[in-house]
């Protein structure tokens, strides 16, 4: 990534009078003999004198404003998000609950017999399946934002 | 670099103040590079902003190979570059009679700008002539000259090649003296 310009003399000797103007201003010294350095001198100057936006005073004040701001919306869209999940497993265990309860009973006492009785608290599964939907929303949101850092909670 | 490290530890710890701090230590930097690159007070003061939130976003991802101000640097050029190019605005042209030696056939050796000139109008005339530069020239100006960054942290923030930093630095820098000599052909 250093590659030199392809100059010929007088582009060097050009580049050369520029940066001797520049160590100029920059040891102090005012004057030489050399024209052509002395006006680059004096426009450099110009250059480092002219009027120059700068922040307003309240910037920071705003952009850190600005960033609080963000983080509460992506706190709340991975809570919204979290939610719509979790209405999504209410409305399917309303509606297909009991099939699927009774058929996951059925299921698992034929394969697994005695144990089966271990497995089939509602409750469990309960705990389960809200566990899968907020980690699935989580990665949903990465997926949606994978140049968020989540805030803890 | 070992503050840099601190500061960037504390920040990722969510130290109370540590962001704030890295803010207002950079703050200038950023806002130079961005309004020299776009040239608009409000699109400044919303992309200066929008640089901070993703610095914060982003800062897991810094891994000290350059200073944190390359680094940020990077950022603010990156954003304020997609915004040009957003707008379709250039973000870099060729001069005309740049790549052969006739531009420096017109430039007088023994000129001294500052006695054409008197101070408040040779700055006047500087501000117009940087003002007509392209936008990438204008920032290589006044990260050089203005923030004096070297020219491995400039192509560092520009990511380009040091060699084309330094040909672009020295094409708008003959530039200006030649329009500003020019100026003065008109002046006097």
């Amino acid at each position: 990534m250093s590659t030199e310009p392809n100059w010929n003399s007088a582009q060097i000797a050009e580049w050369e009078a520029q940066e001797g103007a520049v160590e100029r201003l920059r040891q102090g010294v005012r004057k030489g003999e050399d024209g052509r350095v002395d006006a680059y001198q004096s426009l450099f100057q110009a250059i480092a004198a002219a009027p120059r936006s700068e922040p307003p005073a309240d910037f920071a004040e705003l952009a850190l404003r600005a960033v609080r701001e963000a983080q509460v919306d992506e706190y709340i869209e991975r809570w919204l998000m979290r939610l719509a999940g979790l209405v999504a497993l209410v409305g399917v265990a309303v509606f297909a609950g009991p099939a699927l309860w009774s058929s996951l009973n059925v299921g698992m006492a034929t394969t697994l017999g005695p144990a089966a009785g271990a497995l089939s608290s509602p409750l469990l599964w309960a705990v389960v399946a809200a566990g899968a939907t907020a980690a699935g929303c989580d990665a949903g949101y990465r997926l949606r934002h994978p140049e968020h850092r989540l805030a803890p909670g | 670099m070992d503050d840099d490290r601190s500061l960037v530890e504390a920040t990722l710890a969510r130290a109370p103040g540590a962001f704030e701090r890295l803010l207002r230590q950079h703050q200038k930097l950023v806002w130079h590079l961005v309004e020299r690159l776009v040239r608009h007070p409000e699109d400044t003061r919303e992309l200066s902003q929008e640089v901070f939130l993703r610095v914060y976003q982003k800062l897991e991802q810094y891994r000290f190979e350059s200073s944190l101000a390359t680094w940020i640097g990077r950022i603010a050029f990156s954003v304020a570059t997609r915004h040009l190019q957003r707008k379709r605005l250039p973000l870099d042209e060729s001069f005309a009679g740049d790549d052969d030696d006739d531009g420096l056939d017109q430039i007088s050796d023994g000129f001294d700008l500052a006695e054409a000139f008197a101070d408040a109008e040779l700055m006047t005339c500087v501000a117009r002539e940087l003002d007509a530069l392209p936008p990438m020239q204008r920032a290589l100006i006044s990260l050089y000259h203005l923030d004096e960054l070297g020219i491995g942290e400039i192509a560092s923030i520009t990511g380009q090649p040091e060699g084309t930093v330094k040909n672009s630095l020295f094409r708008a820098r003959r530039r200006l003296r030649e329009r500003l000599e020019q100026a003065m052909g008109v002046h006097a």
